[in-house]
């Protein structure tokens, strides 16, 4: 980890992750908007950051943007301190709407913030960019004229212009239709396809959910969670529940109360569905409740795993067992 | 390098043309007015005033001496004003910061954008006033204080000297309003604020409130031209004032500089 200065896009600190940051706390007068933050992204993740509004997420994409300074803690980038313009060589990304100049046309808006990059020769030319976002026809339009869907492309747009290793994303699909959700998401799949690493914010599991390997979640600013996507769902989600269906209620209920099984039923006889029983299996999972059930003679019509509901768990996260919960 | 970036979004602001536009507008319709009166009965009855509208030379710079007053500082921190601010309100500030360029270079780019704006719109209110007395009227030697008539090429120097003296303190309020614009990061906010210190600085002044601190006040550089117009040119005032108006710029400029620098951007 040499000291001497390095020139702008030269290859970082091998081995480095994409992003770290450690410690990061940021007040705005006695207000904390951020308090004490770590997370790690390494290279050829999408990492998602999940969050309600008003959490500390978009703070926190600024300060690793360098637009506001950390009260206290450290960022880095590949290896390097964040400190100005020159050490986010490779990171490209918007914060919160995607800030584009509405009287200027898009091919102006690329044009103007591609001067504001020393770019190297050979960068991605502007037509390009614009063909892998699929604006190539509209490019002559004002962004005043633009619906939000292509706002946000056109700002991922300008951030491919920079050839980013590490791609910031902070809600893109806010404001969507779901076909422009689903562009976007396509998009994000394909650049990370090709190696970009992409640190992609969000107050939707689902999206997180969908594109994401690794995650973290965050509430009045603090972390509250941090892992593999699985891990972390699985650990809010505590133990599986599922949908039994079947034409004997009384018997399998009968089966279920055995003791041992550790079983629970969540919802009382005639509550749901004919048929239905809701339940919450032992720390073995379904397995030893189907065991019980046959043994039983219960024709079992369906046994389905519950999802977690997706709210639920997220207010989970965010609210019941976080440091500082509680009603707000 | 930047300052072309920063001049080509000026040229695509419709705030940018309303500015220009009211600079090429106003000497236009005095021109009209005077030729509505010189077109009257009374015209030959008051002789300075004949002499005075029978000479285009005169539009420009009795346009100056109006302009000078309110007009053109408005224009001025029209523009100076959304320098930031307008980046602030339209999110974009964030966008051009994720860039490469620092935020000093920036900066600089902006200001040099705001002074070439300015420059314009006093050579487009100077230009169109001698434009239009020219066509209108035609030039010939100007009748001065002293009695001896100026030659035209002689007066015309002086219009471009004054221009330039007016255009320094104009330069002075220009990185004012842009300290404002960086510091209030709202638009109107700093337009007023600009307007506000403009007839603050006359009324002190003309309510003789000023005191000693009178000359240094940056309201008073805007009449410092019309020294030239003496015989013979009293200069001292003229030096004064152009050591006035850069120390009001290069405090307002770096002061802006400091704030935007460090500023935490949130929009």
């Amino acid at each position: 980890m040499s000291a001497a200065p390095e020139p702008e896009g030269a290859p970082a600190t091998s081995g480095a992750p994409a992003l770290e940051v450690r410690g990061l706390t940021k007040r705005f007068g006695s207000f904390v908007a951020v308090e004490n933050l770590s997370l790690t992204v390494n290279r050829g993740d999408v990492y998602g950051f999940l969050g309600p509004n008003g959490s500390g997420k978009s703070t926190t994409i600024r300060a690793v943007l360098g637009l506001v300074r950390p009260t206290s803690g450290e960022i880095r980038l590949f290896g390097r301190p964040a400190a100005g313009p020159q050490t986010r060589a490779g990171v490209a990304g918007s914060v919160e709407a995607p800030g584009l100049y509405e009287y200027l046309s898009a091919r102006d808006n690329l044009r103007l913030l591609a001067a504001a990059d020393r770019r190297k020769k050979g960068s991605p030319p502007i037509e390009g960019v614009l063909e892998t976002v699929g604006l190539t026809g509209r490019a002559k339009d004002k962004v005043r004229a633009y619906s939000q869907g292509m706002k946000q492309r056109l700002a991922i747009a300008a951030a491919l212009l920079r050839e980013p290793e590490f791609l910031v994303l902070d809600e893109p699909t806010n404001g969507l239709d779901p076909a422009g959700m689903r562009d976007i998401r396509a998009l994000v799949r394909r650049l990370s396809g090709e190696g970009l690493t992409i640190f992609l914010s969000s107050h939707l599991l689902s999206e997180i959910e969908q594109l994401c390997n690794r995650v973290a979640v965050v509430s009045r600013g603090r972390l509250v969670a941090e892992g593999g996507l699985r891990e972390v769902l699985e650990g809010a989600k505590g133990r599986p529940g599922y949908r039994l269906l079947t034409d004997d209620p009384e018997a399998a209920r009968r089966a279920l109360m055995a003791p041992g099984l550790g079983a629970e039923i969540r919802n009382a006889d005639g509550e749901g569905e004919p048929g239905e029983i809701r339940l919450t299996t032992g720390p073995e999972g379904a397995g030893p409740v189907v065991r019980a059930l046959v043994e039983a003679g219960v024709e079992v019509r369906a046994l389905v795993p519950e999802r977690a509901g997706l709210e639920d768990l997220f207010l989970r996260l965010t609210e019941g067992g976080s440091p500082g919960g509680g009603g707000e | 390098m930047m300052v072309r970036w920063e001049v080509f979004k000026l040229l695509r602001q419709r705030r940018t043309f309303l500015g220009l536009g009211s600079a090429a507008l106003v000497p236009l319709v005095f021109l009209a007015a005077v030729e509505i009166i010189g077109g009257g009965p009374e015209a030959g009855e008051a002789p300075f005033a004949a002499q005075l509208l029978g000479n285009g030379l005169v539009i420009p710079l009795v346009t100056l001496a109006f302009g000078s007053v309110v007009l053109l500082p408005l224009l001025t921190v029209l523009v100076a004003g959304d320098a930031v601010a307008g980046e602030v309100s339209g999110g974009t500030l964030k966008t051009i910061l994720g860039r490469s360029v620092g935020r000093s270079g920036l900066f600089w780019s902006k200001a040099a954008a705001v002074g070439l704006y300015t420059l314009a719109v006093v050579g487009v209110f100077v230009g169109v006033g001698l434009a239009a007395g020219w066509l209108a009227i035609g030039f010939r030697p100007l009748a001065g204080l002293g009695g001896a008539p100026i030659p035209v090429g002689q007066v015309l120097a002086l219009i471009v000297l004054g221009a330039g003296l007016v255009a320094l303190p104009l330069l002075a309020l220009a990185a004012f309003a842009l300290l404002l614009s960086v510091a209030t990061q709202n638009s109107v906010a700093s337009v007023v604020g600009g307007v506000v210190l403009i007839l603050l600085l006359q009324l002190v002044s003309s309510l003789g409130l000023g005191g000693v601190l009178d000359p240094y006040l940056l309201t008073e550089q805007f009449s410092a031209w019309l020294n030239l117009m003496r015989e013979p040119i009293d200069w001292a005032p003229i030096v004064a004032s152009v050591w006035v108006s850069a120390a009001w710029a290069g405090v307002s400029l770096l002061a802006a500089w400091a704030v935007f620098v460090r500023r935490d951007v949130l929009s």
